[in-house]
Order: C-alpha cells, then structure tokens, then sequence
C-alpha cells in the first residue's frame, strides 16, 4: 500500500451555504433592498442593476454609514469583489433581470469544536425573486488541519454539536419583539459591549437568522414571549419546511506548499477524496486508488495553479502558493455553486407540494404551480453565464445535482396532474349538466299541472318550488364538493 | 412484565434510530429543519459564555 504524506492544510476558509424559504416571491428587488438594508444588522447591500438605471448612471449600493473606519474599508472591499465577480461571472441580461439582491451583514466569530479560538466569520445574504434566500457563513479558519478534520468539519451543521457564537447586538435587537430570553440578553449589551458569546448548535444560529429575516420582511410584525409561539412557526406558515446545507471548502495554504494544484491532485488523491466524500474518523490510506478517479474529475478549472472539484457533497476549491487574487476567483465559483443551491432548493420545493395526496390537489393549486414553475425558470433555464468555464462550472454541478431529471419530473407531474383534474372537471360538469336539466324539467312539468287557479296560491306555491330549487342545486354544490374529493381519493 | 420489555424496546428503538435532522454525509441532501424543534432549543438549550 502506497502511503500519502499528509498535508496539514493551513489557511482553510470554509463557506456554508444555507438556504431557506422566506414565505413568498419578491418581484421589486429595489424595495427589498431598501426594506432589509433598513435593519443595522445590515452593514452594506449591492444588487444588478436594469439598462435604463445604468445608462442613467443610477448605480444604488447602500452602505451604513455608523460603523468605524476598518470595518467599513473591509466591507468595501468585499463588496466591491462580490460586484465583479458577479460581473464577470453571470450574464449580463440575467443580471439586468434583478433576480437577487446580495447583502453583507454584521460579521461575527465562531468558535468551532477543534480549537478554543474565535475565528472571524463573514456572512453573506442573497435574497432571490424565487423568494428563496442564502445565508452564507463564511468562516476564516487560519488553525492547522488535516483531510479527517475538514471531511468532519463540513457536516458540523447536521450535527447537534455545540458552537460558540459572539452574537452581534443588531441581531439581538431584531429578536427582542419575539422572545423576553433574547430581550434580557439584548439590554446586556451596550455601546461598549457590542456583542454577546452564546452556546447553540448551527441549527439554532440558522433559525434565528432566519427568523429575524422574516420578521423584517414583514415589517417586523411578530411579537411573542417564546420563539416557538410565533404565529409563523405554530401555524407552519412557511411554504417549505426544509433547509439545504452546503459547504464549500478553500484551500490556501498547505504544508507541503504545491505550485500546482495537479501536483496535488496527482500525489495525494485519498486526502483530497476524503474531504470531497466527507468520508470522515476513517485513515484516508485505505481508501482505494481506483475509487478518487472518478471523484477527482473533470478538474473544472483553466489553470495549473486552481483546481476546482465538485462531489455531491461539497465543493473543494485548491489554490497554488503562489497563486493571485484569490478572492476574486473563489467568488466567481461561489456564485456557481449558490445558483446551483436556489435552483435544487427551487425544485426541491415544487416537488414536495407535487408530492401532496391528490385529494389535496385541485386546478387552482395546478395553475399556480404552473406560475412558480415558469417564474423558476427564469433562474434555470435561461442564459446565466458569462463565460464558458462558469458555464461548465454549472452544468457539472447541475447533472452531479440531477437538477435536470428534478426539471424533467416536475414538467411532467405537473402536466399529468393538470389532465387528471381536467377530467374530473369534465366529469363534474356534465353531471351536474344532467342534474339541472332534471330540476328544470321537473319545474316545468310542475307549472303545467299548477294546483289551483288562485293566483295567490299559485304564487305561494311558485315561490316554495323556486326556494327548493335554489336549495336543491345548492345542497347539490355541497354535497359534489364532498363526493368529488372521496372520489379522487378512491384508487384505480 | 411482557408489556414493561416491548415498552423498554420502544423506547432504546427510539434512541437509536436515525434523526429528522440529517447526519447522512452527502449533507446537501436535504436536512429537515423542523422550525418548531430549532424554535424550542434556541429558548432551552442557548446558554450565554463567560
């Protein structure tokens, strides 16, 4: 058995994308921007910009402007890169649509299970008109690791396992109205202590960002002592119950230092294979040679220096030590693999709601699904990239994803569905055809043979007849919409 | 005392089984994030750090 040498992998960021459902579809990209940017959790936003705003010269970024001067130059600068990258990366037209609006919210420092330190975490927030949103946490891991640690460290937000987190007031104060637990640590806070180390597992760091966003999304209507006695969470008010975790894992600096990032692929595959697998608590060196081939190819990337490689579990972007401009290239495959994220957690949600009892499907469910099916669309099947390494970038991450078969059965539910409920609609009609035609007959026979030749009588009677009908045809209404439900639940 | 074993087995069945939350490794399967569970631990199990 070949043994590797182990790399201990020096300066890793790891970027955990989460996505989640935030209730219903954005169409005004400016607003929202406006509306969210309005919280002081938020410290800066950019979103694309229509024709007519940038032959106007109506550039609109927001930026806080209460915040001190490193901070601010930082957030520039981040800002400025994820402009460009998004520039460089997507199509112009599909950037002229205003399908999503990025913000940077208030950084904070984790503390992760390995080490006792604080490591600095970035996050960034995309918000799409799918009415889907990304937190991405991006922490800045600068302690020594090897391939078992990274392969275990991608999981830690499926896991119950406890984090450290230096909670910024701003969020605190977004969750005062909706939990007196969160109102005592907020007023612990002060100008000088800005912020507040709470223990909690990802689950609950997700949660109550996700359940600030929300809140500031609807005007920051929700009030409650308890969190779990939101009106939102009792009465699951949300369209999607889940939420999809990514990890993508950066490799800067290792030991030994590799110029090419062949080198590294080419002299030790199980490590690398390890890390895409999560193939975690195992030695890497009993993994089989033959099995990295596949899971090392194609390398999508255009140069020596970079190695971009994409499992089903994760995204492992390797760089050269002599390699430049860094951030710029990590965005530019961050932006893929978020657009990858929206459309799987897209389809993701159609398909639960396709996935209903068909008693609980009926033609007005079917048309909106036809809408949210179209309105996807627009972030799947349209032109997205700017250049073809991103535009294979996205189809490989597209077929490892099977977006393409989740497209192809979800057109096809939708149509198959939409024809069933069409002939039981064609059924309902002509029965209920059938039945009118008999009440009306019935009355017309009724008016030959009248009773008498009073007409006060004949004008109680005929007002009695008109009163059944009326509550017949409607009795008859009622009792179809119980008849035409157990129908469709009786099997073939 | 049959019942009292079959009650203890349930109860070690549900220990052990598997969690709604995922812990497969491909972990972008998706991960069912009972809002309702995050809600309660985030008022019970958030402690604050000296």
């Amino acid at each position: 058995m070949v043994e590797e040498t182990s790399i201990k992998f020096k300066k890793i960021d790891m970027i955990w994308q989460f996505t989640v459902d935030i209730l219903d579809l954005k169409y005004n990209m400016k607003k929202l921007a406006r509306k969210v940017s309005d919280s002081k959790l938020v410290c800066a936003y950019v979103r694309p910009h229509t024709a007519e705003e940038q032959l106007d010269g109506q550039i609109e970024t927001g930026f806080r402007k209460d915040m001190n001067a490193s901070v601010k130059s930082k957030i520039d600068l981040l800002l400025k890169e994820i402009y460009e990258s998004d520039f460089n990366t997507l199509d112009k037209e599909y950037l002229e649509a205003q399908n999503f609006t990025r913000f940077l919210l208030k950084s904070i420092k984790i503390r992760l299970p390995f080490n006792e330190k604080l490591f600095d975490c970035d996050i960034v927030l995309t918000i799409t008109k799918l009415g889907i949103a990304v937190f991405n946490f991006w922490v800045h891991i600068d302690v020594e690791l090897n391939s078992n640690q990274i392969a275990e460290l991608q999981l830690l937000p499926t896991k119950e396992v406890e984090i450290v987190v230096e909670i910024p007031k701003e969020l605190l104060f977004e969750l005062k109205n909706m939990s007196e637990k969160y109102l005592k640590y907020y007023e612990k806070t002060s100008e000088s202590k800005p912020s507040i180390l709470l223990s909690m597992d990802f689950e609950v760091l997700i949660f109550l960002y996700w359940c600030s966003l929300i809140n500031i999304l609807n005007n920051r209507s929700f009030k409650s002592k308890y969190l779990e006695d939101l009106e939102i969470i009792k009465n699951k008010k949300y369209r999607y119950e889940a939420r999809y975790i990514f990890p993508l894992v950066i490799a800067k600096t290792t030991e030994p230092a590799y110029t090419s990032t062949e080198d590294m692929i080419q002299q030790d595959p199980k490590q690398l294979y390890q890390i895409l697998s999560h193939l975690d608590k195992i030695d890497y060196n009993i993994i089989r040679l033959s099995s990295t081939v596949d899971f090392l190819e194609p390398n999508l990337s255009e140069r020596q220096d970079i190695a971009f490689l994409n499992s089903t579990g994760s995204v492992l972007l390797l760089f050269g030590s002599e390699t430049q401009e860094i951030r710029r290239h990590l965005l530019e495959a961050f932006c893929i693999v978020e657009i990858i994220q929206i459309q799987r957690y897209y389809f993701g949600f159609l398909i639960s709601k396709l996935n209903q009892p068909f008693k609980k499907i009926n033609v007005r469910k079917i048309s909106i699904m036809r809408s949210y099916f179209s309105t996807g669309l627009n972030m799947y099947y349209t032109k997205l990239t700017a250049n073809s390494l991103a535009s294979k970038r996205l189809s490989n991450g597209k077929r490892i994803m099977e977006l393409d078969d989740s497209y192809e059965m979800l057109n096809n539910k939708i149509d198959l569905l939409g024809e069933a409920l069409q002939s039981f609609s064609q059924l309902k009609t002509s029965v209920f055809e059938i039945t009118v035609a008999a009440i009306l007959g019935f009355l017309s026979v009724f008016f030959i043979f009248l009773p008498s030749d009073n007409d006060i009588i004949n004008l109680i009677f005929g007002t009695i007849l008109l009163c059944i009908i009326a509550g017949s045809l409607l009795g008859l209404f009622i009792v179809s919409k119980f008849v035409w439900k157990w129908l469709k639940s009786k099997k073939i | 005392m049959g019942n009292e074993d079959d009650d203890e087995r349930l109860k070690r069945f549900k220990e052990q089984a598997p969690k709604t939350k995922s812990t497969k490794r491909d972990s972008h399967k998706q991960s069912t994030a009972d809002q309702e569970r995050a809600a309660k631990k985030a008022e019970k199990n958030v402690k604050e750090v000296e």
